[in-house]
């Protein structure tokens, strides 16, 4: 059975449908490889006893009962919340927290038959680019070699990309607010999606900047992708700014090709200090494209080096409104300290409870939402974004596509950047601005850089044109063949 | 220096976060150097540029008042509560 770790989901579903074996099985198989990945940090809680239930339920249904993702293992980033299991986004603020309802995300995925084996590890609240501001300490990633200079995964959705390349479920679930989906698919070698705001409902997820959080899947291969996105995405009234517009067909024109496509490579992401390695991957990936039949077209996008400020400004500011209802009342962490009055309580318990970088942001947030400030800084970036908005539908009106490098180097080792904000918000330089657009983007893996790490490729497409975003990818991914595997420090 | 120990003990007790004084020098230091960083944004000319209020053009849709879901036991959101009475959370005392 160990060759199923390597198949894709269709295989998976052809192995179940032809009893090679059961879904049990095929479940507890995964199990254990989960449980042989432990020294990596990536798990949060394991929901084995629930998974065992539940594959034992399917296995008793008859083929016509079957539902499209029927026994196929997933892990959750902790930021979902899944009824009955722990949800605390590796907070200690939330430590404990069972949360008592479904994110729809979830929900979804859950009706179409998938199973969750467990929920992952993460930056807390999603903040971070390295997965090392967890509450149970940093993860690593599974394409470390030397193990006293542990590599980061890269974040803030560290420990399901990791999962993924450690091949421990068949897809794993993300959110991407800056980037948290794509650089550390980047970092990990895999696929990660980010579909255009308003496609996944945000029921559920746990808040860190609500005009810009999105949630997508992680996967093996493209091909995963559209099936595990095709799943998760959905129309729902309980989230006020989630989509109507009909999804496309993701599979339609998935194998079709590219010829005639027109890419855009924005002459801004080819910035001072990025290492040459990265230049020569995002060249290959133009070669590759155009030896598909795209044609390459420059494009500019002249207010690409404001989006990361931007960004900052508005993410804090919007988190330091949502991360208010941590106050130690109806859930999570209270403070143990004596209180004199209720101020105190809320003061200490949040004093306490937040971490580092969490309390960073919120001050920054606070600060550019203040009284006197708020024009400066935060209607300002408001405004700044609008002409972001407004560069990439210039560029849209040119081309299909648009082709960059998903991050500025391969994985790092932990701890280089604590010390520095600013080099650690540098890590979403070419995730950020399309995050501000709502734009749909995905990370492929591109090649090795020459530490033997894996470095991805940024694709980036029109708004709710995941359609030609995933045909694209397939055939960039079908061109570039990477195979390489982490060697799980055996 | 942009943000001095003052100001960043203000902006806390907005926040409502109490900070040790080493977190209180740190902090002053990163939001000087970040703020600064973010001084490049008044380059841009926005003049008649109106601020983004959504990202993709989506009419904000209202729902009837009803109850969706019930199926949440009280039980359940209570076991989450860091003090409770009976049926009600507790706090300290707020008012004499």
């Amino acid at each position: 059975m160990t060759d199923i770790l390597k198949s894709d989901i269709k295989s998976i579903l052809k192995g179940i449908n032809n009893k090679d074996y059961s879904i049990e099985e095929l479940i507890c198989h995964y199990i254990k490889k989960v449980d042989s990945l432990d020294k990596f940090n990536l798990i949060s809680e394991k929901i084995y006893d629930d998974a065992i239930t539940l594959a034992k339920q399917a296995d008793s249904k008859t083929m016509e009962e079957r539902r499209p993702l029927e026994g196929i293992p997933i892990a959750v980033k902790d930021i979902f919340c899944t009824a009955g299991n722990k949800t605390s986004a590796s907070s200690n603020i939330l430590k404990n927290f069972k949360s008592p309802y479904e994110s729809t995300v979830t929900k979804n995925l859950k009706d179409a038959g998938a199973i969750v084996l467990c929920k992952t590890t993460m930056d807390e609240f999603a903040m971070g680019s390295a997965s090392d501001t967890c509450n149970s300490g940093h993860v690593i990633n599974p394409w470390t070699k030397d193990f006293s200079n542990p590599l980061t995964p890269g974040g803030s959705s560290g420990g399901s990309a990791g999962i993924m390349a450690a091949s421990g479920t068949c897809f794993s679930l993300g959110t991407d607010t800056g980037g948290s989906i794509r650089q550390p698919a980047s970092f990990c070698g895999v696929v990660g999606i980010k579909p255009t705001y308003g496609r996944c409902s945000r029921f559920g997820i746990i808040a860190f900047a609500s005009s810009l959080d999105q949630a997508g899947p992680f996967t093996k291969n493209v091909e995963d992708g559209a099936l595990a996105l095709t799943h998760m995405v959905s129309y729902d009234s309980k989230d006020s700014t989630s989509s109507r517009e009909k999804m496309p067909d993701l599979f339609k024109n998935l194998k079709s090709g590219i010829k005639g496509f027109k890419i855009g490579i924005p002459k801004q992401y080819d910035i001072n200090g990025i290492p040459p390695e990265i230049n020569d991957l995002w060249d290959i990936g133009k070669k590759k494209l155009e030896n598909l039949g795209a044609e390459i077209v420059d494009i500019s996008l002249p207010h690409t080096k404001y989006a990361l400020p931007t960004y900052y400004i508005i993410a804090p500011a919007e988190a330091s409104a949502n991360l208010a209802r941590y106050d130690g009342v109806k859930y999570g962490f209270r403070s143990e300290q004596k209180f004199e009055d209720l101020n105190e309580m809320y003061c200490k318990t949040r004093g306490e409870g937040f971490g580092k970088e969490v309390k960073r942001r919120l001050l920054i947030g606070t600060y550019v939402l203040s009284s006197g400030y708020y024009d400066a800084y935060y209607l300002h970036a408001q405004k700044v974004r609008k002409k972001i908005i407004e560069d990439f539908n210039i560029a849209f009106n040119q081309v299909d596509l648009i082709l960059t490098p998903t991050a500025p180097s391969d994985a790092f080792v932990i701890g280089e950047k604590v010390d520095n904000p600013i080099s650690m918000y540098l890590n979403d330089i070419f995730t950020v601005p399309s995050s501000l657009a709502g734009l749909p983007a995905l990370s492929i893996p591109g090649a090795l850089s020459n530490n033997n790490r894996p470095l991805g490729l940024q694709l980036i497409a029109n708004t709710f044109r995941e359609d030609l975003l995933l045909t694209g990818a397939y055939a960039l991914e079908q061109e570039i063949k990477f195979n390489s595997e982490p060697l799980l420090g055996v | 220096m942009l943000i001095d120990e003052k100001i960043t003990i203000k902006i806390a007790s907005l926040a409502k976060l109490e900070l040790t004084d080493n977190e209180v020098k740190e902090y002053s230091k990163d939001l000087t150097n970040i703020l600064k960083w973010m001084e490049e944004l008044k380059e841009v000319d926005v003049s008649n540029v109106e601020p983004v209020t959504s990202v993709i053009k989506n009419e904000l849709h209202e729902r009837e008042d009803i109850v969706l879901d019930n199926t949440v036991e009280q039980e359940k959101i209570l076991s989450n509560a860091p003090e409770k009475v009976g049926e009600y959370f507790t706090v300290p005392k707020v008012i004499e």
